[in-house]
């Protein structure tokens, strides 16, 4: 007896151990590599390209890897996943080095995007990036509101959105008759199975779905070094109205919209539901809404925003080609008057979806996928949360000069709840 | 068989079907071999050689403990009522057998889990979120079988089994989770000689689960733990997921050979199934799909179970040896390429040994050993990402006869278990800062290679009512408790000083 339990035993260990064992195997995998191969434009020829900062950023998990390249400008990634990737590299270049090429005494900082690069399994794919860019603007996007406010039964919605413009040179500027654009399309890459990109050039054009401007004759309004001025959709202390939300007190605002009378003077229809105008703010001039009746100039939640400083006020527009039963159209606004523009965009893997091109915007911002100090933040919509542009540094004299190396990517965080005015000099 | 015989010499095959002492002991071990043995082929249910019983019963589970898998779930508390029997009539040939079960509970946990359930075969598919919530658990469960001998050579038998989970979350994100499994087993049995029996089934089992998730709308104060995920693999999820079903579909069959003597039964069988998990689309949508599943996993299960059986003038052995082995290919479908992309594989062994001996007479009512081990290999193709675990699980039991009156019997269990990973290794590749590795993989890896012991006790009395009914009260606990760390220790998600812990009382009526 004893030897047969002792047999079944034996046979038993030997068949499952064996078995066992032989259940571990050689891990199968798709990873693949991609090379990124950094070059600069011709403006800035000569350059050293070794020590250069790249980074991929895989769409699917947000995950960031970086590298910096070798004498030859040559970066690998090696044993990654196969996934869609948005490739970046980037230079800065201090004033002294810049003058040499650029011929002006002031800081540049060169990029270089490549947005949806597949990597297929197993795949060996080779990026190609020319660095290239221009000094920073005076006037730009400080600060993009448009998610919403949150808590109190979401009753205020997004009526207490706002723009923030910041002036970042030592000189003053002015905003008067400015162009602020919503640009379209609406997609916005949060899902690719229902919408499609624009698929319209961007070289000349971008396409504004709705369009405003700033009042004034010239020097009426204007924007001391270090300082902002804020537009707001409503002029109004919502802070006030719902005590217990996370909104902002907009009725200090310098601008604000108002979008009713100039409807109904086009036999069209207003929102008085969410277009308030406050008559002790000034008005921003209604130029263009793509919106045949109860509009009104909110911004949408992922869009994105261009200030422009044209000569006449287009008039041109152009039919959206993916609209279907209703027929959408933009207005054509020419990429040569930009001032400054932020590519806001509701997916990480979305840069089809871009409305600038990359010579204003090199990469985009995505406040869902944004992976900063603070994972609290979401970037959803109606969660109280803000798109703020990053501080480059402080000078002496408290003034703070922000991010603007003409990518979005880099120069934007969220941040938890909306900050208007946060960088003035005081 | 010969070698088996011949070292099973010097058996003398007069053990008589005697009444055990206590009968909810005997009870008790027919119920594991008709788990283990006659539910895989209805048709050698004309082969029982024990006697039949029913019986009702109900019972509170209390479990509590930090000594979870992460994942899964703590502080369960549930009633359950239940009622099961066995009934033959050889001289006519018929066995029929049925099971009903209903549990009612609450639970609380699953961090990344918004399954209840974690996939049992392998898959790399359910919905999970970061926070953990509060269940409600229901379970029906319907299990009939029946068999009939027809003629001297051939049984015909059949069973049909029918289960039901809802489980629902009670507060954000929220639930409903409601699983379907039905299994059909028809079975036929050729009786080749009066020991030799051999048999067939065939097997069709279909798993539906559809979840009503309502997730909570993310506010700006909350951490990133409501963002709803559907996992993938190790490493591949996709957030935001639409809301799909799960279907999944398995076909097979077993074959079995039976040896019957005076003092010897020995059954041996081979199970086969084959099939897929598939994920479909809750509304169809011609602009988010071209019709094909999101997700499929295909998968194959080998199952082999061996019964040995001797009765003796002393008392009964009883070996069964139960071995899996699980595979299973996950992928997904990429609209873009209108293609599936094989994303993940599984595979996993697992057999156990266990033995028993139920003596005549005496204190000892049954002493009982089990080995076990355990591999799975789990690999994500998009990543390189690896994990491979394999554990020995050794335990031993003993029930022994308290008191044994005419009126009344006492008895008591105790037992223990020692888990022991005798191997493990994780290499994470692509995925090392993933969120799935570093959120739900290396604190799960540290609760699965960690070495721990189990300890377990039930006391037990039964009264006798009338000429043939019964009445038990049955009392019964088990603790797990880490015995050393294994990976990760540092994110450990329990300290050794922690346990999980379950009572469960039982009030049974027998007839």
């Amino acid at each position: 007896m004893k030897k047969f339990v002792n047999g079944i035993i034996a046979c038993v260990m030997i068949a499952a151990v064996s078995m066992g064992t032989g259940c571990q195997k050689e891990s199968e995998s798709a990873l693949g590599s991609i090379t990124v191969k950094v070059g600069v434009s011709e403006i800035f020829e000569g350059l050293d390209l070794s020590g250069i900062s790249v980074k991929i950023v895989n769409t699917s998990d947000n995950s960031t890897l970086e590298a910096e390249t070798q004498a030859d400008g040559v970066a690998v990634f090696n044993e990654i996943s196969p996934a869609i990737y948005n490739v970046s590299a980037s230079l800065e270049l201090p004033a002294e080095v810049a003058v040499n090429y650029t011929g002006t005494n002031q800081a540049v900082t060169l990029n270089g995007v490549a947005t949806n690069v597949t990597l297929l399994p197993s795949g060996n794919q080779t990026v190609e990036l020319v660095l290239d860019g221009k000094a920073g603007g005076s006037l730009v996007i400080k600060e993009i509101y448009s998610l919403g406010a949150t808590k109190d039964d979401y009753a205020i919605l997004f009526k207490d959105q706002f723009i923030e413009i910041y002036n970042n040179s030592d000189e003053v500027q002015y905003v008067d008759g400015l162009y602020l654009a919503d640009l379209g399309p609406s997609a916005d890459g949060s899902d690719p199975d229902k919408s499609a990109p624009l698929g319209l050039s961007l070289d000349e054009y971008v396409y504004a779905a709705k369009v405003l401007q700033f009042p004034g004759n010239g020097t009426d309004y204007p924007v001391e070094p270090g300082k902002s001025i804020v537009m707001a959709l409503n002029a109004v202390n919502y802070k006030a109205d719902k005590p217990d939300a996370v909104t902002v007190d907009n009725s200090t605002a310098d601008f604000d919209t108002y979008a009713i009378d100039w409807l109904q003077e086009q036999g069209r229809t207003g929102n008085p539901a969410l277009d308030v105008d406050n008559p002790q703010v000034p008005t921003m001039k209604c130029i263009y809404l793509n919106i045949q009746n109860n509009g009104c100039f909110n911004f949408a939640s992922y869009g994105s925003v261009a200030l422009f400083k044209l000569d006449s006020t287009p008039t041109e527009t152009v039919l959206d080609p993916n609209s279907l039963s209703t027929q959408i159209y933009y207005l054509k606004m020419p990429v040569s008057g930009i001032i400054d523009g932020v590519d806001n965009l509701a997916a990480t893997d979305a840069g089809a979806y871009k409305r600038l091109p990359s010579s204003v915007d090199a990469g985009f911002f995505c406040p869902k996928g944004y992976t900063g100090d603070n994972a609290a933040i979401t970037g959803l919509n109606y969660s109280g949360n803000s798109i703020r542009r990053k501080v480059a540094k402080v000078l002496p004299d408290g003034r703070n000069v922000l991010s603007d190396t003409n990518n979005s990517t880099n120069d934007f965080e969220v941040v938890e709840a909306p900050t208007p005015r946060c960088y003035d000099l005081n | 068989m010969a070698l088996a015989w011949s070292l099973w010499g010097g058996v003398v095959p007069l053990w008589s079907q005697q009444q055990p002492v206590i009968e909810s002991l005997s009870r008790q071990s027919h119920q594991t071999v008709y788990d283990a043995v006659y539910t895989l082929q209805p048709a050698i249910s004309t082969l029982w050689e024990y006697d039949g019983y029913a019986y009702l019963k109900g019972g509170y589970t209390l479990s509590m403990g930090d000594y979870i898998q992460p994942q899964g779930i703590s502080n369960l508390r549930k009633l359950h009522i239940a009622s099961e029997s066995v009934w033959q009539h050889p001289e006519k040939g018929w066995f029929l057998y049925g099971k009903v079960n209903y549990e009612n509970g609450t639970s609380d946990g699953g961090i990344w889990n918004l399954a209840y359930e974690l996939p049992t075969n392998g898959s790399p598919f359910y919905y999970m979120v970061g926070k953990s919530g509060s269940w409600k658990v229901q379970r029906y469960h319907f299990d009939v079988s029946v068999a009939k001998r027809l003629g001297k050579r051939f049984s015909l038998g059949a069973s049909l089994l029918y289960h039901g989970n809802l489980y629902y979350r009670t507060v954000d994100s929220r639930n409903t989770s409601t699983n379907l499994d039905i299994r059909v087993t028809p079975s036929v049995a050729w009786h080749v000689s009066s020991k030799h029996t051999l048999a067939l089934s065939a097997t069709y089992e279909r798993h539906r689960n559809e979840s009503e998730i309502s997730n909570k709308y993310q506010h700006d104060t909350d951490a990133k733990q409501y963002i709803l995920y559907m996992n993938q693999g190790l490493g591949s999820w996709e957030s935001e997921p639409n809301m799909f079903n799960k279907i999944e579909r398995l076909y097979g069959g077993a074959l079995s050979w039976s040896w019957r003597s005076t003092a010897t039964s020995l059954d041996v069988i081979y199970r086969l199934r084959s099939g897929r998990e598939a994920w479909k689309h809750k509304s169809y949508n011609n602009d988010a799909s071209d019709g094909s599943d999101p997700a499929q996993y295909d998968l194959t299960h080998q199952e082999l179970v061996a019964r040995l059986e001797n009765r003796r003038r002393t008392g009964r052995w009883l070996f069964l040896l139960q071995g899996s082995l699980l595979s299973g290919e996950g992928r997904v479908y990429k609209l873009t390429a209108r293609s599936y992309l094989d994303n993940y594989t599984y595979r996993g062994f697992n057999t156990a040994l266990r033995g028993f001996w139920y003596p005549k007479r005496g204190l000892l009512q049954s002493l009982d050993a089990e080995v076990r081990l355990e591999t799975t290999q789990q690999d994500d193709i998009s990543y390189g990402h690896s994990i491979y675990r394999a554990d020995l699980v050794a335990g031993l039991g003993v029930d022994l006869s308290l008191v044994r009156r005419e009126s009344w019997s006492g008895y008591c269990r105790v037992g223990g278990r020692y888990k022991s990973n005798l191997s493990a290794d994780h290499t994470p590749k692509a995925a090392a800062d993933n969120l799935y590795t570093l959120q739900i993989a290396r604190p799960v890896l540290a609760y699965l290679t960690s070495d721990a012991a189990q300890v377990e006790a039930e006391l037990g009395a039964e009264f006798r009512m009338g000429r043939k009914n019964r009445g038990e009260v049955l009392l019964t606990g088990a603790l797990w408790k880490p015995v050393s760390y294994g990976l990760y220790r540092e994110e450990a998600r329990y300290a050794l000083t922690d346990n999980y812990g379950s009572v469960m009382l039982q009030f049974v009526y027998s007839f």
